[in-house]
């Protein structure tokens, strides 16, 4: 191991402790201390590369640590400028204004959202039924609930121009099922009084309007729950921004002071006269490594407790809509109700009180037989 | 208005069709009528009976006879017609009050009860349907769905081309879906003169498909049954 001068001062001293320096003539002398002085003012000085003490040193003290730093300021500002820059570029105060804002903002958006939700459903409510279905309750959706619920009776037909609603042929075994009340609401007594127009015109129409009595009760009756909402209570909001920073940086100064190890003693012997040779090796070698890596980490977390609560109807509709609401949110009469309004019939299959069976109808007469030319020719009858 | 000297070289306009009335055989019609109403293999819907839909009172029938427009009672006038005895039975003592009101001039007259009962009712509407299940009644309504949809435009489809027994359905067809008067529109509207009888009847059916009330149109062009041999129709060339 070398031990290597801790100055150029030092290192000068172990010049002079060499009989082979001594020798040199006083110029080399002078010109080995400014070397040695240019070398240390390498290592000391301030536009030189900063050299830490060789790695190889147990006794040299970690890079990262404050006695290095001390000893390599240089280190700890290019780490500094490094991790300047990369704040910099995160914007890290801007992410937390955003974050807050953000939070802030959905919250109040989520709110907006609720009360004009609320408003569109009150408003709805408030319409008549007449004005609610031709706004929300369309022709193909009643023709959908028709297929959908009375399967026995209508049926979805593919045509080359789309799905059509139809009457479903009669059962191959005969008898035709009992239409739905509400068919026979509207005066007809088997399938076969539906064709296309009546659909169109009496079928569609009713079950249109019943689906628009229907879903406006059921609204009517949500409204009158009151406004459902949430209601922050605490919240917190965390951001954080987590620098990693690992500044290496390495030196290896290997100083080789080779003392005269040929030296020629010439004498004179007699006349003879005699010389002196000398040679000393002077080795320097300069290595130096220098890493810094920086690693930022930015989270951002919200945290919102909340709870449901509800605004009463009546922070938002006057005494005249709430009973109009009040009315909507009824149910419509049934057959059995005592006083049952015209035109609020549902689908609802209601337990009707049987009629009574009609008369029985009189004996059918025979034909007389009259040829009139209009009979159908394969029954042979005209 | 062209120049006098001009007035010999132009064609003479042929002479309007006559407006007398269009006849075509029983038997034809019953079949235009048949197809123009029912589908292949299905019963035709003699009792069929819809209970004042658009304020058009009793509609009856495979061709809707309805109590408003007067149908009904022309229709109920041939029944009693052809077999008065099983009409009394029917009817019962109202028969002669129920021909004379769906006969009255005025149409609110023809909508008004009958022995205290609209014609909508259910002990009316059950004795149409029990006329429905007399032969000779059935065979009246082909013969009332004639007069009343049919015939009158026979004049106006043999102008227009329409000749075969599948045109004339399909013109059945929209009368009685839309009325009279409007399949009259329709032609003049839809059709132009001197077009092949095909064309005219792929126009007509395609109308029919793309419309709320496509009927039985769009299966008349290429159903069995119907010829497409153009029909004589009288007082106006084949």
């Amino acid at each position: 191991m070398i031990n290597t001068p801790a100055s150029a001062r030092d290192l000068v001293a172990a010049m002079h402790q060499s009989a082979a320096f001594r020798a040199l003539p006083v110029g080399e002398q002078e010109q080995m201390r400014a070397q040695a002085a240019k070398v240390f003012g390498y290592l000391e000085g301030v536009n030189g590369p900063s050299m830490a003490k060789p790695l190889a040193d147990p006794t040299a003290p970690d890079p990262g640590s404050a006695a290095a730093q001390a000893a390599n300021p240089d280190v700890v500002r290019r780490a500094g400028d490094e991790a300047r820059n990369t704040l910099e570029s995160l914007a890290f105060p801007e992410f937390v204004a955003s974050l807050i804002q953000g939070t802030f903002q959905a919250i109040v958006d989520s709110s907006i959202q609720q009360m004009e939700a609320y408003s569109q459903l009150l408003a709805s409510v408030s319409k008549t039924v007449d004005q609610f279905m031709d706004e929300h309750i369309t022709d193909d959706m009643a023709r959908d609930h028709l297929a959908d619920n009375y399967g026995q009776v209508f049926q979805k037909e593919v045509t080359p121009q789309g799905p059509k609603l139809g009457v479903a042929p009669p059962p191959p075994s005969g008898g035709t099922p009992p239409l739905p009340s509400f068919l026979q609401d509207l005066g007809f007594t088997d399938a076969q009084d539906i064709d296309e127009p009546a659909l169109q015109e009496a079928v569609v129409p009713q079950v249109r309007r019943t689906l628009a009595e229907t879903r406006h009760q059921s609204l009517a009756t949500m409204v009158m729950m009151g406004m459902n909402r949430i209601v922050v209570e605490t919240g917190e909001i965390n951001a954080k921004l987590i620098f990693n920073v690992d500044a290496s940086e390495t030196s290896k100064v290997t100083f080789d002071d080779n003392k005269p190890t040929n030296w020629t003693l010439a004498g004179t012997a007699g006349r003879n006269s005699f010389g002196a040779s000398g040679l000393v090796v002077t080795t320097t070698n300069l290595n130096t490594q220098s890493d810094i890596s920086i690693r930022a980490e930015l989270t951002g977390e919200v945290r919102i407790k909340f709870k449901s609560d509800y605004f009463p109807m009546e922070r938002f509709a006057d005494s005249q809509a709430i009973q109009l609401i009040n009315n909507h949110a009824k149910p419509f009469p049934t057959a059995g109700d005592a006083a049952p309004i015209e035109g609020t019939a549902t689908l609802v299959e209601a337990a009707a009180p049987t009629a009574p069976p009609p008369p029985p109808l009189p004996a059918m007469p025979q034909s007389l037989g009259v040829d009139t030319g209009w009979g159908d020719p394969k029954a042979g009858t005209s | 208005m062209k120049p006098q000297h001009l007035r010999p070289l132009l064609p003479t306009r042929s002479k309007p069709p006559d407006a007398a009335p269009i006849s075509l055989p029983a038997a034809t019609l019953r079949r235009i009528m048949l197809h123009a109403t029912t589908a292949p293999g299905a019963a035709p819907a003699y009792g069929r009976a819809q209970a004042n839909i658009g304020g058009r009172g009793l509609c009856f029938g495979i061709a809707r006879f309805c109590q408003s427009d007067g149908s009904l009672g022309r229709y109920l006038t041939e029944c009693h017609a052809v077999d008065p005895t099983v009409f009394a039975d029917i009817f019962g003592p109202d028969a002669a009050a129920l021909l004379t009101t769906t006969n009255a001039p005025d149409e609110a007259a023809r909508l008004a009860p009958v022995a205290g009962d609209d014609l909508w009712s259910p002990i009316w509407i059950k004795r149409f349907k029990s006329a429905a299940q007399h032969v000779p009644f059935q065979d009246m309504q082909f013969k009332t769905a004639a007069d009343v949809v049919l015939t009158p435009l026979l004049s106006l489809a043999a102008r227009f081309g329409l000749r075969s027994e599948r045109g004339l359905a399909i013109l059945a067809d929209r009368a009685v879906l839309l009325g009279v008067n409007a399949t009259k529109t329709l032609i003049e509207g839809a059709l132009a003169r001197n077009t092949p009888e095909g064309q005219q009847i792929a126009i007509l059916a395609g109308l029919a498909a793309t419309s709320d009330l496509a009927g039985r149109a769009p299966m008349l062009v290429a159903e069995p049954g119907l010829s497409d041999a153009p029909l004589d129709l009288m007082g106006v060339a084949a």
